[in-house]
């Protein structure tokens, strides 16, 4: 393949420079004798117009060529030679235009097909750059002003709602403004935007009048458009929207898109939901029929703790089908410390997902709910290794003297040194039985568990 | 008296230094923890330090920080913080902050927050 392409290369090569070498013999060979003697002689000139008529001849420039010979033909006009070339070349010159591509001959003075296309090529490139440079340039000077006005018009906003909100009467001149700024679709669109800033950051009274002030400036409406929009993104802003601004009336749009294919739309849906459905603001997961991305958790945990909504017993969806509304109970159980759901909870360590029983096992440990030891210590001989693994941390973060025996044996009978350690951790954390225990299997000759104990009670390794 | 408020989000800004206007204050915002820095090195009658933890150039711990060790160390200082944030709350604290409170926050209970922490200081 290599030898191909060399073999290929210097055929290239040498082509190239045959034509160079032809060309440039034409063109570049000096004339006999210099040229810029003063005193020529008819001859001289004669042989001159020749030499310069030939080249150009050969190279097609046939009414250059046509002039050296009418020269040659002036000096001498008994001469054979430039008369019949003058002929030959006025002959040439009132045939048809040469369009041979193959052979690539062009005629300079008068352009052929491919010539005029070529030239029409270059112009109609240059124009289309030009025309595309002006386009992006205006674009970008227009984009750049509408983001100042745009700018502008926020801090003019900003300025009118904070005068609104914190005035101590209502100052009905003020309204009348911001009712003539929101007579245009812009406008208003800038308007909600800084109303849904605003309902971000307060509570209390200054929140009701912001509401206030948006529903008498008719902005619900434009909220309630969005969310029947049919782009999805338009949608997703209008539901977040009627979210902040708590207003129920595109509750069954919200609820219809809860299923929705589109992830962004449904996460959007379901924080609107918490939002706006106080008295089942977790309804939503008893229909989920779609995964409950880690994602879309995180959103709604964060709308619980931001917005401080009242906590729902999430103990009633430890038993749901979707996996994923499981998994995001028992995380829910534990940060918020339901331990109520233990019973419920304790079935889970049967459940066929072994994510949910690992999840459940965490939750034990981190609930600290020492009932659950020796159920646990029951599934420790069936379970996966990951769940071995935590369940043995989670009796490291309840510890219980009881379980020392069975902590022991992990360490002893486990090839598995990350699982030992967790045990020989474990033990460590039970206090003085536990110090005493490992110091005495440190000491012990019946196996060499030296390197872990001592690993484990090295203060500089937490 | 003369509050220093220093926050990032121009909205959140406006809000408090109108409603802290209304409350007979004389107020200066920074945009920034830098700017915040510069103003307090300069202006050494300032009262009270309302701070968002968040910010760019120089975030609010760092602010609470420098306060505490290069400008006045018994300025009384508020920290604005979201919601679940207790860890970076108590380092604050640890720093030196006074008292804290969180967005969504009511206007009033700031003003009534302010107020106290000026009294005390004061006594």
């Amino acid at each position: 393949m290599n030898r191909c392409i060399i073999q290929g290369r210097f055929i290239f090569l040498i082509t190239i420079i045959f034509f160079l070498q032809h060309y440039s013999s034409i063109v570049f060979a000096q004339p006999e004798k210099s040229l810029s003697e003063k005193s020529e002689s008819s001859e001289k000139r004669y042989e001159r117009a020749i030499l310069w008529g030939e080249r150009f001849y050969q190279l097609h420039l046939n009414t250059l060529a046509l002039k050296q010979f009418d020269k040659a033909h002036k000096i001498k006009p008994g001469a054979y030679f430039p008369t019949y070339r003058s002929n030959q070349l006025k002959i040439k010159l009132h045939q048809p235009k040469n369009t041979n591509l193959g052979f690539m001959v062009f005629d300079f003075n008068k352009p052929g097909i491919l010539i005029s296309a070529l030239i029409l090529v270059i112009l109609f490139s240059f124009t289309s750059m030009v025309t595309a440079l002006t386009i992006v340039l205006v674009n970008r000077n227009h984009m750049i002003l509408a983001e100042k006005r745009k700018q502008h018009l926020r801090e003019e906003y900003q300025t009118m709602l904070v005068n609104f909100l914190f005035a101590k009467d209502i100052n009905e001149e003020l309204i009348q403004k911001i009712r003539r700024i929101a007579s245009t679709n812009i406008n208003r669109r800038i308007l909600i935007d800084q109303m849904i800033d605003l309902s971000i950051t307060l509570t209390g009274l200054e929140k009701e009048r912001l509401k206030e002030l948006y529903l008498a400036l008719k902005l619900d409406q434009d909220s309630n458009k969005k969310a029947l929009a049919k782009k999805w993104h338009i949608k997703a802003k209008g539901f977040r929207e009627l979210a902040f601004m708590n207003i129920h009336s595109a509750n069954s749009e919200i609820i219809n898109c809860l299923s929705s294919k589109n992830d962004v739309l449904r996460m959007e849906a379901q924080f609107a939901m918490v939002r706006l459905n106080p008295d089942n603001s977790f309804g939503f997961l008893d229909f989920l029929q779609k995964r409950f991305t880690l994602w879309e958790q995180l959103n709604v945990y964060e709308t619980i703790t931001f917005h401080h909504l009242e906590l729902p017993n999430f103990e009633k969806w430890l038993q749901s089908d979707n996996d994923s509304v499981v998994m995001f109970s028992l995380r829910m159980i534990s940060v918020f410390k339901q331990i109520s759901a233990y019973n419920s909870m304790l079935s889970l360590l049967e459940h066929t997902n072994p994510e949910i029983r690992n999840q459940t096992i965490q939750v034990f440990g981190n609930l600290k709910i020492i009932e659950s030891l020796p159920h646990l210590k029951r599934i420790y001989k069936n379970e996966t290794y990951s769940n071995c693994m935590t369940i043995v941390s989670a009796m490291g973060k309840m510890p219980d003297n009881s379980m020392l025996s069975f902590l022991k044996l992990v360490l002893d009978k486990e090839d598995d040194v990350q699982l030992q350690i967790e045990a020989a951790k474990a033990i460590n954390k039970m206090g003085e039985e536990g110090s005493v225990a490992l110091t005495k299997l440190l000491n012990s000759d019946y196996k060499n568990y030296q390197i872990i104990i001592k690993h484990v009670l090295d203060k500089r390794i937490s | 008296m003369k509050i220093l408020v220093c926050e990032d989000d121009t909205m959140t800004l406006k809000a408090l230094e109108h409603r802290l206007k209304k409350e007979g204050y004389t107020v200066i915002t920074a945009a920034d923890g830098k700017k915040a820095a510069e103003i307090l090195s300069t202006d050494t009658d300032i009262d009270l330090l309302l701070t968002d933890l968040h910010m760019p150039m120089l975030g609010g711990l760092e602010l609470i920080s420098l306060v505490r060790s290069n400008f006045k160390s018994n300025l009384p200082i508020i920290m604005l913080t979201r919601v679940g944030l207790e860890e970076t709350v108590l380092h604050a604290f640890e720093l030196g902050a006074d008292d804290y409170i969180t967005k969504p926050f009511n206007p009033d209970e700031l003003a009534l927050r302010i107020k106290r922490l000026l009294i005390k200081n004061k006594v």
